[in-house]
């Protein structure tokens, strides 16, 4: 098990690598000279020059990389020169919110989703599978900033209950942070929820049309066995793929559901950084990002053989 | 002494694509005695399964129907209630299918899905009564080492392990009915044979009945006591086995039998087949449903539906001239 984790997080060095290459030309490709944003618009040309120098940019491209990468092997994730603190603790700050929304979404909508998707599967054909797929497809189609803001509209502007935008610390109120959380997580749920719920109908059809299902019923054992412990597991795998590549992009950070919330998150680092032309945290927000989906990768393949025996005898 | 399963002119229907019903099974009536082993053989497609899958009524409920009457000792099968229903499954019947590859969860251990068996019908069973008829069962259906196949998934055991595993979970809850459909299809030939032995061994000791859905003739003479012959959806002849094999009342039945390679004496060159193929099940003709491929067929065959007639007390035949067709075997040999 050790080892197969080990093998690997040794086969994604060279992801990163070629991650890390793709960030930091992706991020000079912008016009824009970050020297200039922070020297202001009425500094001279040598002044602009100095902060150049100072920030390691005057150097040739190639070099710059080096530097980057070397720093990168150290642990180092850079230095903003325009936050005046270094990448990583820009990220560990703003990383707090997003994961909070993150995983409050992920749980709501695999509460929602799953249950339903087996509902509709148990009941294909008939009318409640026609609700649940109708659903589905409805909450496809709204994109996260409109539910975003209609659920505000309706929850926060109109009824009063919850707090229209903005994120407290769970330090300060717990009982703020979740109500700060619920319309968030709420919109962008929506659109997980109608990914998972199909995923689990259509991977649970054919789970309940095999063999071992109609043993489980020539069994005599409840439904809800037939359907959880026969039926659910085995069409457990798809949907923990789906969910897993999900689960990475809520973290990468949801820009528009930060936007329209008003919410600290990794998405609004991101988007700031790139007005700022801020290099090293482009690059460096980049990176981690790519960490963070080779981690969830990871925890789902180990998953996956949690789930199937014949996946853990052939990786470990 | 009563009968202990009792199907009276069983009809079972499918709905297909295009909302169409067509009945596989039509009008079968058969009773199963305590103690005795029924083989019901037919070939694929017949209605020998989709007879017994409607006993425990395994159908996709949402386009089968069922007309007739299934009486299991004093209970009415196809009117129970869907709780009442799945108390008999896996209690008072067990049943074997017939590829034990993909009848067990391949996810589960051996050991889980023999104890939920137990534990859904019996839930407050101390847990170490529950682990000692699971070892009980699998002993008895012929594992090894029962300890160590309950810790084991399916995937590493052979097909007749698992279909022993799968015979130790229809008998963990000691069912007074067992159906076995196609058990030894999927096995090789000398796994077939334990697999019966252990099937004759437990009605012996236990006195169960069991029903034995085969198209394989040998098994049959092997270990069955009672025979019903399906053809089409119909059962074409009803008899002890010892009765079928030496005076055949059925062209049907005395085809199958010709196509059989024989037990004793020279085999010849080349086994009879049956010509023709089976029709449709959509394309049924008004009277004998095996008259377009029968070699003694006349006119009168196909003038209406052709009852059940009586050979003798224990012998059906459903063809108007039962008591005059020579043996189809003789005949052409």
């Amino acid at each position: 098990m050790l080892k197969y984790i080990f093998k690997r997080l040794l086969s994604a060095v060279p992801v990163i690598f070629i991650v890390g290459i793709l960030a930091f030309f992706l991020s000079r490709l912008s016009k824009g000279d970050p020297a200039r944003v922070i020297a202001g618009t009425d500094a001279t040309d040598s002044q602009v020059a100095a902060i150049r120098q100072q920030m390691g940019l005057d150097l040739p491209l190639p070099n710059q990389l080096w530097d980057w990468f070397i720093a990168l092997l150290h642990g180092n994730f850079g230095y903003s020169y325009i936050l005046n603190q270094s990448v990583s603790s820009a990220i560990a700050s703003h990383i707090f919110p997003t994961l909070s929304v993150a995983i409050f979404g992920e749980i709501l909508s695999l509460a929602i989703a799953i249950p339903l998707g087996i509902l509709a599967a148990d009941k294909q054909g008939t009318f409640t599978d026609k609700l649940v797929q109708g659903f589905a497809t409805l909450t496809t189609s709204m994109p996260s900033f409109l539910v975003g803001l209609l659920l505000m509209l309706l929850f926060a502007t109109r009824l009063n209950l919850l707090p229209v935008s903005g994120f407290v610390s769970p330090t300060e109120s717990f009982s703020q942070y979740i109500l700060h959380l619920i319309l968030p997580a709420v919109s962008v749920t929506t659109l997980q929820i109608a990914i998972v719920a199909r995923m689990t109908r259509s991977s649970m059809i054919d789970a309940l049309s095999s063999d071992y299902i109609r043993t489980a019923v020539a069994k005599g054992l409840p439904r809800s066995q037939q359907l959880w412990h026969h039926g659910f597991k085995n069409a457990a795998i798809p949907v923990l793929t789906v969910v897993g590549q999900s689960f990475g992009e809520l973290i990468a950070g949801s820009i528009i559901v930060e936007t329209v919330f008003d919410i600290p998150g990794l998405g609004q680092l991101v988007v700031n950084s790139i007005l700022r032309r801020d290099y090293q945290m482009i690059q460096g927000i980049l990176i981690f990002v790519a960490i963070v989906f080779i981690f969830v990768n990871l925890i789902t393949d180990v998953l996956y053989a949690v789930i199937d025996p014949r996946i853990r005898q052939e990786s470990f | 002494m009563s009968n202990l399963l009792e199907i009276d002119n069983l009809k079972v229907g499918f709905k297909n694509s295009s909302s169409q019903w067509t009945n596989a099974v039509d009008g079968v009536s058969i009773a199963v005695r305590p103690g005795e082993i029924l083989g019901i053989v037919g070939e694929s497609g017949c209605g020998k399964s989709v007879t017994m899958f409607s006993v425990l009524k395994l159908h996709d409920q949402r386009n089968t129907r069922y007309a007739g009457e299934i009486r299991f000792e004093d209970t009415e099968l196809l009117t129970v209630p869907e709780k009442d229903m799945r108390q008999l499954r896996g209690k008072d019947i067990g049943f074997i299918f017939q590829n034990p590859m993909s009848s067990l969860n391949p996810l589960l251990t051996i050991g889980q899905q023999i104890r939920e068996t137990v534990t859904s019908h019996r839930k407050h069973l101390p847990k170490k009564e529950v682990e000692a008829l699971c070892i009980k069962a699998l002993d008895d259906a012929g594992a090894d080492d029962s300890a160590v196949w309950m810790s084991k998934y399916p995937y590493q055991l052979s097909g007749g392990m698992l279909q022993r595993v799968v015979i130790a979970i229809a008998l963990v809850n000691e069912p007074k009915l067992l159906i076995a459909d196609e058990p030894t299809t999927a096995l090789d030939v000398t796994i077939q044979a334990q697999l019966l032995k252990v099937l004759c061994h437990i009605r012996d000791e236990r006195g169960m009945s069991i029903v034995l859905i085969t198209h394989d003739m040998g098994v049959v003479a092997e270990t069955c006591d009672r025979v019903a012959v399906m053809y089409l959806g119909q059962i074409v002849e009803t008899a002890s086995v010892d009765e079928l094999f030496a005076n055949p009342r059925h062209p049907y039945t005395q085809g199958l039998l010709a196509a059989t390679p024989p037990m004793v004496g020279k085999i010849p060159e080349r086994l009879n087949t049956i010509s023709g193929s089976v029709p449709q099940l959509s394309e049924v003709a008004k009277g004998c449903r095996f008259a377009s491929r029968c070699p003694f067929a006349s006119q009168e065959c196909l003038s209406g539906d052709i009852p059940m007639f009586d050979v003798d007390e224990q012998h059906q035949s459903r063809c108007i001239k039962f008591n005059t067709i020579p043996d189809f075997r003789k005949v052409t040999a």
